[in-house]
């Protein structure tokens, strides 16, 4: 990575901030809003502000990390951004990695953001980090995703959100023993394993996180999908014809 | 510098792999030193020539050298200034903004903001730098682009039609400033479609016509021409065997079509002026290139 990829940091930053920050930003404040109403009409609810966290992450996290980095690559193909930005002494792989880094960093304030609110709101402390952990391990696999797509081509987001939901319909489906042909369990086997991070349910009061062999198995995954990503970049011209 | 061996690109369609030959077996060395213009007809190929150097594209076969590297990994590590055809740029950037992040990228370090706040002076574009790229004014975002292909004093630059959307001033100036861009280690490419811009500013212009290289034409080579058009002032006229064989321009009274070699030309105007005929005009019918062009992509009329 040049030096000057680096410098640029704080360009992708800014751009990140207005982008998805100013989403994490108004979210906090408005749940942070929301709970502070609920208190005042209802002081008991304190006790629930574990649960609360976990229900409004469980319905923010996935929807943020895709709007942080739908087209992170494909928009700029498309719209022909990146002959300006890639006649300059610039790789490609390096840019846009560290633009799905930052995106990261960003996203990843989200939950402790909300414990920033709920503390306000609620008077009461929420730990941040369990939650953080399950976050940012969603980016890395719905992050990695969306940034393994959008090297390819475009409706990167789309294609990421119907794997999501399709890989968490099926194993529903399994779990409760639901009767599908046994070709989709097959599948199934292949997809993104979004299953083994979960903000848990609000009666849990917890997260799931990957354990033993599991680790290797979603970290591999997320990592395998940026890797494939990355190759692209490096190896697959970036234009379609000089006008863009 | 540039170095095209028997470079073909072809196009196929997704579905039906239909093929498309934009590029046919290109050969061409540029070097150091030269302002060499590209022309050719709407799709002669000369934006896909313009993509294979950048390493935008890739040839069918054949093989692209830059500084005998391949062209990626020539500008991934010297960079180049390069003008697009359609100056795109995120519409809410602002000029301000598009300047600085380029000369970030361009490796000016500390200096980005002195470097993009001076090239926005040279290019007049001081008084619109906290405009949005979506407010700017064809001509205007023509000379943002411009700034961004310039403000890196790369060895190479690649303009494509560059005067497109400026106005006559800007246009003139442009050409000015490709002059002062000339060094000998400098290779500058122009592709465009303004023949007249191009026998102005360039050492050589390479004709593209269907994909193929078609002919190199030197501009300033007047004295090869051998078509004129002689205009006199009115109650002058031919006579005394002045210009033999000239030939009247239908629907121009007093205007001629001569053919003659330029020395020829040059004495028949002297006695033509000697014997108290006034002369209005006497120049080439058309340009050298624009003759060549026209033979190129078989237009005759």
């Amino acid at each position: 990575m040049n030096r000057a990829v680096l410098r640029y940091a704080r360009w992708q930053l800014w751009d990140h901030l207005k982008g998805s920050g100013r989403i994490i930003g108004l979210a906090a404040v408005v749940i942070g809003l929301l709970l502070w109403r609920l208190r005042v009409n209802n002081p008991d609810a304190v006790q629930g502000a574990e649960a609360a966290m976990t229900g409004f992450l469980g319905s923010l996290s996935w929807p943020l990390i895709l709007l942080a980095t739908s087209g992170i690559i494909s928009t700029d193909r498309v719209e022909g951004f990146n002959r300006a930005l890639f006649s300059a002494p610039v790789s490609p792989m390096w840019y846009y990695l560290q633009r799905w880094l930052i995106g990261g960093v960003v996203i990843g304030t989200l939950p402790l953001l909300l414990s920033v609110s709920v503390q306000l709101a609620m008077g009461t402390w929420v730990d941040p980090w369990p939650f953080t952990a399950v976050h940012l391990l969603l980016y890395l696999l719905l992050g990695g995703l969306v940034f393994c797509w959008s090297s390819f081509g475009r409706r990167d987001w789309a294609i990421a959100l119907s794997l999501y939901l399709g890989q968490g319909a099926i194993h529903t489906a399994q779990v409760q023993g639901f009767p599908l042909p046994r070709i989709f369990f097959q599948v199934n086997q292949l997809l993104p394993p979004f299953h083994l991070v979960d903000f848990g349910v609000p009666t849990n009061h917890g997260v799931t996180l990957p354990s033993g062999m599991e680790w290797l198995h979603f970290v591999g995954y997320g990592v395998g999908l940026m890797v494939v990503g990355l190759l692209v970049l490096r190896f697959r011209p970036m234009g379609s014809g000089a006008r863009g | 510098m540039i170095a095209l061996n028997d470079v073909s690109k072809t196009y196929r369609t997704l579905i039906t792999r239909r093929e498309v030959r934009a590029l046919t077996e290109l050969s061409l060395t540029l070097s150091r030193g030269e302002v060499v213009g590209i022309a050719g007809p709407n799709g002669a190929g000369k934006s896909t020539l313009i993509s294979l150097i950048l390493g935008f594209l890739t040839p069918t076969s054949g093989q692209v050298r830059l500084d005998g590297r391949a062209p990626r990994a020539y500008i991934e590590s010297a960079g180049v200034g390069y003008l697009p055809e359609l100056v795109t740029l995120p519409p809410r950037w602002t000029v301000r903004e598009a300047l600085l992040r380029r000369a970030v990228l361009g490796g000016h370090g500390a200096a980005s903001k002195s470097a993009g706040l001076e090239m926005a002076n040279r290019l007049g574009l001081h008084e619109h730098l906290r405009k949005q790229v979506r407010q700017l004014s064809k001509g205007n975002l023509q000379r943002l682009g411009l700034g961004q292909a310039l403000l890196d004093d790369r060895d190479l630059l690649i303009l494509d039609e560059p005067s497109h959307g400026l106005d006559p001033l800007w246009t003139q100036r442009f050409r000015d400033l490709v002059v002062s861009l000339r060094r000998p280690d400098r290779l500058i490419l122009v592709a465009s479609h303004n023949l007249d811009e191009l026998e102005r500013i360039a050492d050589r212009v390479v004709i593209l016509h269907l994909g193929r290289l078609q002919h190199i034409q030197v501009p300033g080579g007047g004295e090869a021409t051998q078509v004129w058009r002689l205009v006199l002032a009115p109650g002058s006229s031919l006579g005394d065997g002045h210009f033999a064989g000239a030939t009247p321009v239908a629907g121009r009274p007093g205007s001629f079509r001569v053919t003659m070699e330029l020395e020829a030309a040059n004495a028949q105007l002297g006695a033509l002026l000697a014997a108290g005929h006034r002369v209005v005009s006497f120049g080439p019918e058309t340009g050298g290139l624009e003759a060549a062009f026209r033979t190129v992509v078989g237009d005759t009329s």
